[in-house]
């Protein structure tokens, strides 16, 4: 057959199969058959393949119906042809009596009549059964589907071991219930769903994610566009998005798109479908027969999640640094007062033990390894030769010499009663080194570096775009402060300002590539600085960077 | 009756899940659209599981299946005359009768080699047999739910069918 021929028969065919022809193409159809073997043959291998596609198990994904809830059902039809056959007597109408034997109580099933109508029961029973394999028509074959991609913190329902990385979810799966922690579930699609504990949950296909009550999280390609998530009879397709689901046990649902857009399928009709684009939220009720819109929840679902540093990111746009300098993941789980010391880049919790040291050491780049973001810390001073300020050797060539004292440590904020009876630190009218308005408390002589690609690997592929904050000296410190600020990329300098006196301060705006590996904050004391007799050089130099942040893409 | 005449109603089911693809074929081959062909093959299966303990034992099962399917198809033209597409006094149909007496041996291989053809599919056209066969999507919803036009969709749809039939073919 010719191509040309072909393709029009496919059309018809296809046409046709889905009612969707005219008359005209219909008796084209029919022309095309009658004279044409091969065109007939064709059309029967069409018919065959159509048909194993809606009545056979032959798409491998494909579970609506587990072989659990299929062998259910003939569990119930064999009850329910047992219990006619062992059915308990029944007294029969007078009428149905045959009038030549005596009144007697007869089983259901010792009469043919009753059999026959126990039977058409029974039948009617099948019927119904046959209507649901009509319906169901897909029976699963156990098959991989998805695999657990990452974990934090995951507990199982009843204290059972559960899943861990790497562990496949096959389609014919019972349902799991994750009672608390997050879990990030890698589709063979190359769809990701983040799921928030407590939600119970199992993966129908490679392509979809049925939820039962629970909160989770998709990020799918274009490649797996039309990732579907069915959460208490509604279905969320992915048109190549980013979305969450909230699915409730009173049975409403939330959706949340933060990217592209999906379709939300409340019903069978095509009027049941709405078309949810980023930046909206609807929330389902009544089972498909309400749906409202609601505002979007931007900071509500889990969106990545890392297994190595335990990072939950929800959306947040920005990292707070001094955050990570209080050992947390810049997101809050870091403590305040607490900070890194650059003699031994140990970890350090400010008290009044430290008011009083002013440490001399030597310039060494220390590699911080107890924290995944912090790379290393040092005191600056190109006195004993290059200052080394990353662990691959990222030298800092503009780096002054330097008595190399310096005063408490790298610190995220500071006591409120630090300095005398505070209020701690001040730039500009603002009191920093607290939850709202955090701050690296970084006396001169002081210098930390960050691991931009480190956060980029927890953040799985967020980019980083920009480093931002104000510095300067604190307006609470003593007299005579003045010192120089600095903020290198790769050992190169990115930000430099001057002679920074007492209260004086300074807005940094540093933008990254996503080649930048390492970011450097330093403050020194200014070279030429004068002090009074008795007054150490670095004395009142108690630098600050005011709401650390590095700026994440939206 | 014995209990060893009675009618098991797992053995029907067990043969009808294993052969309804293929009467449902023959069904579909004359009626030629999945609307009609449900409606049919329901009353096909309610009357063959009615007649099930009467024809006992049955030789074969498809071939009995089809021959009911045939009065039922009867049935449903009178019913609803402008549905079936074909002439059913016309050669065509007497040549479709002839072909589906191999459908039997003919819908295991079939099932085995679409199985493959399936993977072989770009992930773009798996993605459109899913919606339509899996989450049983009409093409008029499919393209309001992917944002296409009816008319794409079906012109997508008839190619991947397309693409199925010869693949099922080639691996003949």
């Amino acid at each position: 057959m010719e191509d040309v021929r072909r393709q029009e028969l496919d059309v018809l065919l296809y046409q046709v199969l889905e009612n969707e022809a005219t008359g005209e193409q219909i008796a084209r159809l029919n022309a095309f058959l009658s004279g044409d073997a091969d065109a007939l043959r064709y059309a029967m291998d069409f018919y065959l393949v159509a048909s194993a596609l809606r009545k056979s198990t032959v798409i491998p994904s494909a579970s609506l119906g587990t072989q659990d809830e299929i062998d259910e059902q003939f569990h119930l039809l064999k009850i329910f042809a047992e219990e006619e056959r062992i059915a308990p007597s029944i007294e029969l109408p007078e009428e149905e009596e045959e009038p030549a034997e005596e009144p007697v109580r007869r089983t259901a099933a010792s009469r043919p009549d009753r059999q026959k109508a126990a039977l058409w029961v029974l039948a009617a029973s099948m019927a119904a059964l046959v209507v649901f394999f009509a319906s169901v028509k897909f029976l699963p074959e156990r098959e991989p589907v998805a695999f657990v991609a990452e974990a934090v913190e995951p507990r199982w329902q009843n204290g059972e071991e559960g899943l861990k990385i790497q562990d496949l979810l096959y389609n014919t799966d019972e349902p799991r219930i994750l009672r608390s922690g997050i879990l990030e579930i890698e589709f063979y699609s190359g769809a990701r769903a983040v799921l928030e504990g407590p939600a119970e949950f199992v993966c129908k296909s490679d392509n979809m994610l049925s939820l039962a009550y629970g909160r989770v999280y998709a990020r799918v390609p274009d490649y797996a566009s039309g990732f579907t998530v069915l959460a208490n009879g509604m279905r969320i397709v992915d048109l190549g998005t980013e979305f969450g689901v909230l699915a409730n046990v009173d049975c409403s649902v939330e959706l949340h798109v933060t990217k592209g857009r999906t379709s939300l399928v409340t019903g069978r009709g095509e009027q049941d479908v709405y078309s949810v684009q980023a930046g909206q939220a609807r929330r389902v009720r009544d089972g498909g027969a309400t749906v409202e819109e609601i505002a979007l929840k931007e900071v509500h679902f889990a969106q990545r999640i890392d297994t190595k540093t335990q990072m939950v990111w929800k959306g947040q746009r920005t990292l707070n640094l001094a955050d990570m300098v209080g050992g947390g993941n810049g997101l809050g789980t870091g403590c305040l007062e607490c900070g890194i010391d650059p003699a031994n880049a140990r970890g350090m919790r400010m008290d009044v033990f430290y008011y009083d040291r002013f440490p001399f050491v030597d310039n060494r780049y220390r590699t911080v390894e107890w924290h995944p973001f912090i790379d290393g810390v040092f005191v600056p001073d190109s006195s004993q030769g290059p200052q080394i300020v990353s662990s691959r050797g990222d030298v800092f060539e503009e780096c002054p010499k330097t008595n190399r004292h310096y005063y408490v440590s790298i610190v995220n904020g500071t006591q409120q009663s630090f300095g005398g009876g505070g209020p701690g630190l001040v730039l500009n009218g603002v009191s920093y080194g607290n939850a709202e308005s955090p701050a690296i408390f970084i006396h001169a002589n002081q210098g930390i570096t960050f691991d931009l690609e480190s956060m980029r690997q927890a953040l799985k592929g967020i980019r980083i775009l920009g480093f931002e904050s104000v510095g300067g000296i604190s307006a609470t410190a003593p007299e005579y402060g003045l010192s120089d600020l600095y903020v290198l990329v790769d050992g190169k300098v990115r930000f430099f300002q001057r002679a920074v006196g007492k209260g004086q301060f300074c807005r940094i705006s540093v933008p990254l590539d996503p080649k930048d590996r390492f970011l450097t904050l330093a403050a020194v004391v200014h070279p030429g600085k004068l002090v009074p007799a008795g007054y150490n050089e670095e004395h009142g130099d108690w630098c600050l960077f005011g709401a650390p942040v590095l700026r994440l893409e939206p | 009756m014995d209990k060893k005449d009675q009618v098991k109603p797992d053995e029907f089911l067990n043969l009808l899940m294993q052969k309804q693809m293929r009467i449902y074929a023959f069904i579909l081959s004359v009626v030629r659209n999945f609307e009609d062909a449900d409606d049919i093959l329901q009353e096909t299966v309610h009357t063959m599981w009615q007649k099930y303990e009467d024809c006992r034992p049955i030789e074969d099962f498809v071939a009995w299946g089809i021959q009911v399917a045939y009065y039922k198809i009867l049935e449903y033209r009178k019913r609803n005359e402008r549905t079936v597409h074909v002439d059913l006094h016309s050669g065509l149909f007497d040549e479709l009768m002839a072909a589906s007496r191999n459908l039997d041996k003919e819908g295991e291989e079939v099932l085995e080699k679409l199985k493959r053809c399936l993977k072989e599919l770009s992930p773009r056209g798996r993605r459109f047999i899913e919606l339509r066969y899996y989450q049983d999507l009409k093409p008029k919803q499919i393209a309001v739910l992917l944002g296409l036009s009816v008319l794409n969709v079906y012109k997508i749809l008839s190619r991947i069918h397309s693409q199925l039939v010869q693949c099922v073919r080639m691996h003949s």
